[in-house]
């Protein structure tokens, strides 16, 4: 009787500081997918509002990107780097788009990436939308092909 | 208190340890089984959508750590060896042996993701990599395309 006794103790003492304790209880579970949940469905409608406003911005966006005419105050940019006269050598002005990707919506914001060629270079632009559907930066690099 | 009576007692002591810890025992294992099934219920609940994305994203990562990390034969070995390339993006960016002239690794001692973001509109799954690389002092920001097909990386456009 005494062994019965004892082996019950040591089981239960066994599952009750070991395996058998759950160290995360179900309501910590529930809040935290729930909070992973509504972000997630935040940023996916920021995305599709941002997206959709980018898409209506890009046609312009592109003709300022290559001539690049007072392109900060035109399209009322915060921050953006001047086509230096270099690169707008190099471009030839006639770039033609090759393809643009629009990324997921992030920390940074949605970002834009567009590749114009030309006969003998090629410029990577990536535009930084927020999440009002305005510019927030653009960078441009140019290399030769 | 004869011998008899205190056996008895003794009995019945053991005899309520033994239901009280089995009792204990019940309670826990039901509460654990009752957690446990209202885990999985909320893990259900969870929304999968960008689930492949940002398995892919974690990947990737590491397999651009080991390549800008290449500074020697082994690194290189361990780089060819565990990227997700396919088989052209592999020769192309590894060729056939360690040469580190012929194939131009960065061997950085540090690379820093300050952003990876990914397209969701369109076929081609297109990740843009913005990175800090870190080389003997000097901190190199390197802009990246990198295109998956198939949990595959079959081209890579470094700006």
């Amino acid at each position: 009787m005494k062994k019965s006794v004892l082996g019950v103790l040591i089981l239960s003492s066994t599952m009750l500081f070991t395996g058998c304790r759950y160290t995360v209880t179900s309501k910590v579970v529930e809040d935290k997918v729930q909070v992973y949940n509504d972000t997630l469905d935040k940023t996916l409608k920021t995305y599709i509002t941002v997206l959709s406003k980018a898409k209506e911005n890009n046609s312009y966006l592109l003709d300022y990107l290559v001539t690049d005419v007072n392109i900060a105050s035109v399209l009322n940019i915060k921050d953006s780097d001047t086509l230096s006269e270099e690169y707008k050598e190099a471009l030839e002005i006639n770039g033609v788009v090759q393809d643009y990707y629009f990324t997921s919506y992030g920390a940074t914001g949605l970002r834009e990436v567009i590749i114009l060629n030309s006969p003998r270079n090629t410029m990577y632009a990536t535009v930084v939308w927020d999440e009002d559907g305005d510019i927030l930066s653009i960078k441009r690099v140019v290399r030769a092909l | 208190m004869s011998d008899e009576e205190k056996r008895r007692e003794s009995k019945n002591f053991c005899t309520v340890i033994v239901i009280c810890c089995s009792l204990l025992l019940a309670i826990i294992l039901g509460t654990n089984l009752y957690e446990n099934n209202k885990i999985k219920s909320s893990l259900g609940t969870r929304n999968e959508f960008l689930d492949l994305q940002e398995n892919t994203k974690q990947w990737l990562m590491q397999d651009l750590e080991l390549w800008f990390l290449v500074n020697s034969e082994s690194s290189y070995e361990r780089a060819k060896e565990k990227m997700h390339l396919t088989k052209d993006l592999r020769t192309s960016l590894f060729g056939k042996d360690y040469n580190i002239a012929k194939n131009n690794f960065l061997g950085a001692t540090e690379v820093i993701f300050a952003d990876v973001q990914y397209t969701l509109d369109g076929s081609d799954t297109v990740y843009y990599v913005l990175a800090d690389i870190k080389t003997d002092g000097t901190v190199k920001v390197i802009n990246l395309l990198v295109y998956i097909a198939d949990n595959k990386i079959y081209n890579i456009v470094a700006y």
